[in-house]
């Protein structure tokens, strides 16, 4: 057990400005307050584990076949050794790192991999073409080309390929789509930036764009029908190059892009970062401590956004979501409108009130958090430190929800990237094994401990006292482990087809 | 030189496992994507509207002018179907390497009666044979009645689709009585071209799916195997019943040569909406008569030119207040697609009274 309360210098000790008082009263009561706290872990976790043995994992609407949904059953030894290895880690890491120079240390820990102006001119070049074709190649073939949801191009390459593995990348390696963005590389021909930004909506544009874009994945057939896929890239393009015209290239790209703005922030996850034209190796989510992530609460509303589309389109192609949305539609005792209408409006409803719940239970942890520690430090400052660490929680969660899609449609990408105009004549893709579902739960797990850990370091840099440090992030890892356990909840669930919708 | 060597074992060992082999020990296993398309959630146990209805496309049709006959050829994507044996079904997932579903039917070209029939297809390819099989018999909301399965062809290209048809088994009546009695053959070439397949229409059918009704069939060239409106059977229909969710038209024909001069029991099932023919069942009948018996025979499987696949006996003559009453002994044997698979399996015995 720690003995760092020894090695901590006392020269950070002495730097508090905070009012909290540092009696010896105060820290008899913390080593009983810690204990409590992995307690209480111990408690949810084992609650957690045990409601949810024996269940099944999520799979996704985007594949034609249903049939193998229910195989993902996760065994109990697996769950339970997940479990027990989280309450475990986590306990140590509420115990051992309590020595603010390790912690320091273990969040600045980093190895230059490489300058990057020798090969960035030709990467960059490379990376530029090949998306741009892409994109080109998606939207003709979205049109032209085969209307059966696997054998396509144009979704497997969206879906499997934009929407699965490129943020997979981003926040397991390393953000790449800076380069590939092609309509950052069609606007750098185009004459741009015939207007300022204007400062004052900060990232608004791109919140509202990334929830717009999750909406019509929602409402719209754009994972099963190609040629509304390709509609829809039609139209996020004009949207695109229309704002990077005026606007100009980089104030666009940097703060009204959903998807710039999403790669940018995953990337911050990854242990590849930049920095003064340098690539260096860091430890995953070490990066999530840089204050200079967000810089507004619109940034802090993306992050949110982030975690609660993925709960979101997870929860409705579980039972107990379709369930929902049956019910919602079904109580609506209006008989004149559509059902469509109907259930669009009730996953319309569902998705904003979620998200403003979402964003509701941060905004409030931050003023708990304030109050319960009595601190100078602005709840403005404290909602915006610790925002970065839900990047964790939105990247554990992604990897959970589409890690499964990516790997079973890979050999059909693979298939379709081969030859776009002509396709298989029996698209293949491969089934999970049922330790998958583990993986799954183990990758919300540790997006999780990695969100806990970034948030502790967070906490070490505001504060000076180590008491206060610990105390100011209660209500975060609160909210914390309410988004995860949701999580774990709707990974659980059987699937389900999202009802009323095409 | 010994680290040398493992290394080089150790590459070794890697260049020769595949990846494919090496996802297969994680427990990756390769399927087809349309190994299992999706199912409406609470079928009915009656003939429901599927989630996705495909169209399919001709390859060819060919008349055999010596036998009156016409065969027909058609393609769609790999298909899920149930096959069925007595009261048992079986669920026939696509293969990984199935690259078509191959269709044919086969009907009298006069009167565009289509012929229950044992079919088998060879597929050649420059003369050699690349398969055979004998096809299912099968029902699909799109084709109606026709017989076909999932064929796995080696590539893209010229082939010939080789047809065999035994003697039509089922008894045959009237102007039908001395035909279809010999084996037959044709040929009928194909170009297998994975576009064409993919140019077919695929129509999801959204909150309808699950939903009691069928789709029309689509196939305009060629009969769907629908049986006559009842209004349209000779004879006296003494009732029309559903059993199983198919419709039995029963009717009765107090005389008609080409039944044998005598009082003739016609039972024709039929599948709601379409009227589809209802072969390859086993059907019996009783008549009562003021508590006593004096009929109780089964009902043979009969192809006539007016009623078309049906099935009869010869009964006494009925008199009214009769209770005639038709068991179904065994279901369709035929495979069934989406949409079918779970109607005309629990069918109890209707009753009428003439």
């Amino acid at each position: 057990m720690p003995s760092s309360h020894n090695t901590d210098p006392p020269v950070d000790e002495s730097e508090i400005k905070s009012s909290a008082d540092h009696s010896t009263t105060k820290l008899e009561q913390m080593r009983f307050r810690r204990p409590l706290r992995l307690g209480i872990q111990f408690v949810i976790w084992t609650v957690v584990i045990a409601f949810f043995v024996d269940t099944v994992s999520a799979a996704n609407g985007l594949t034609l076949s249903g049939g193998s949904r229910d195989e993902l059953a996760i065994p109990q030894w697996l769950y339970l050794g997940t479990g027990g290895a989280t309450v475990g880690a986590s306990a140590l890491l509420a115990s051992f790192v309590t020595d603010r120079i390790f912690i320091r240390k273990i969040h600045e820990w980093n190895r230059p991999l490489l300058p990057v102006d020798r090969w960035e001119g030709v990467v960059t070049k490379v990376g530029r073409a090949v998306g741009v074709v892409i994109l080109i190649l998606t939207i003709y073939v979205g049109y032209m080309g085969p209307q059966l949801p696997n054998a396509s191009f144009a979704i497997l390459v969206t879906f499997a390929g934009g929407r699965a593995a490129l943020p997979m990348v981003a926040y397991l390696i390393g953000n790449v789509w800076s380069i590939l963005n092609p309509w950052r590389t069609i606007a750098l021909v185009l004459p741009t930036g015939f207007q300022t930004y204007p400062s004052k909506i900060k990232r608004w544009p791109a919140v509202f764009g990334l929830l717009t874009l999750v909406w019509i994945e929602v409402i719209f057939p754009v994972s099963t029908v190609p040629t509304v896929l390709a509609t829809a890239i039609v139209g996020y393009s004009v949207v695109t190059l229309a704002g990077a015209v005026v606007f100009g290239v980089d104030p666009w790209f940097e703060n009204a892009d959903p998807l710039a703005v999403l790669f940018g922030l995953y990337g911050a996850v990854a242990p590849i970062q930049r920095h003064n034209g340098t690539i260096q190796v860091k430890l995953p989510g070490s990066e999530l401590t840089n204050a200079e992530i967000l810089s507004d609460t619109s940034d802090i509303a993306f992050v949110i956004a982030l975690i609660w589309e993925l709960t979101f389109s997870g929860f409705i192609t579980t039972s107990a979501g379709a369930g929902t949305v049956s019910t919602l539609v079904g109580i609506v005792p209006v008989e004149l409108i559509p059902t469509t209408v109907q259930a669009t409006v009730v996953y319309t409803v569902l998705f904003v009130v979620g998200f403003l719940v979402f964003f509701a239970a941060y905004w409030y942890a931050a003023n708990l958090s304030r109050q319960w520690v009595g601190t100078y430090v602005s709840t403005e400052t404290l909602r915006r430190s610790f925002a970065p660490s839900l990047l964790a929680i939105a990247a554990g969660y992604h990897f959970a929800h589409y890690a499964g899609l990516f790997i079973s449609l890979s050999p059909a990408l693979v298939m379709a990237l081969q030859s776009p105009f002509t396709p298989p004549a029996n698209p293949i893709v491969l089934t999970l094994p049922g330790w998958f579902g583990g993986l799954s739960i183990a990758s919300i797990l540790v997006g999780h401990l990695l969100a806990i850990g970034a948030a502790h370091a967070v906490s070490y840099k505001i504060f000076a006292s180590r008491l206060v440090a610990i105390r100011s992030q209660y209500p975060f890892v609160l909210v914390m482990i309410g988004y995860t356990v949701i999580s774990l909840w709707i990974i659980s669930l059987p699937s389900a087809i999202p009802p009323f919708l095409q | 030189m010994k680290r040398r060597d493992a290394i080089r074992a150790g590459g070794s060992i890697v260049a020769s496992a595949t990846l494919a082999g090496c996802l297969d020990t994680l427990g990756f296993q390769t399927q087809s994507a349309w190994r299992d398309p999706p199912l409406p959630s609470n079928r009915p146990d009656a003939v429901y509207y599927p989630a996705i209805v495909e169209e399919m496309g001709m390859y060819g049709m060919k008349e055999v002018p010596a036998e009156g006959v016409t065969f027909a050829l058609m393609f769609s994507y790999p298909h899920r179907f149930w096959t069925v044996t007595g009261t048992n079904k079986q669920r026939v997932v696509v293969n990984s390497d199935d690259s078509l579903h191959l269709m044919a039917s086969l009907w009298d070209t006069e009167s565009q009666t289509v012929l229950p029939a044992d079919i088998s297809l060879e597929v050649l390819n420059d003369g050699e044979s690349v398969t055979q099989r004998s096809l299912w018999p099968m029902l699909s909301q799109t084709m109606g009645f026709h017989y076909g399965d999932n064929f796995s062809l080696p590539d893209e290209g010229q082939y010939t689709a080789r047809l065999s048809v035994g003697p039509v088994q089922a008894r045959r009546t009237g102007s039908f009585e001395s035909r279809f009695e010999n084996s037959m053959e044709t040929e009928i070439d194909f170009e297998f071209d994975t576009t064409n397949t993919y140019n077919l229409d695929l129509r999801r059918l959204g909150t309808k799916s699950g939903e009691r009704g069928a789709v029309e069939p689509t196939m305009e060239e060629m009969p769907a195997g629908r049986t006559p409106m009842e209004s349209e059977l000779p004879g006296e229909i003494i009732g029309a019943a559903s059993s199983g969710d198919a419709t039995f038209v029963i009717s009765y024909i107090e005389t008609a040569s080409r039944f044998g001069d005598r009082s003739y029991l016609a039972v024709s099932p039929r599948t709601p909406y379409n009227r589809i023919m209802l072969p390859l069942m086993s059907l019996s009948a009783t008549v009562v008569r003021g508590g006593s018996t004096v009929f109780d025979d089964i009902l043979t499987e009969t192809l006539d030119p007016v009623f078309g696949d049906h099935y009869g006996g010869t009964v006494g003559q009925l008199q009214s207040g009769d209770t005639v009453t038709v068991t179904v002994d065994a279901p369709p044997q035929m495979s069934r697609h989406d949409g079918y698979e779970t109607a005309f399996f629990d069918m109890p015995p209707i009753e009428v009274t003439v």
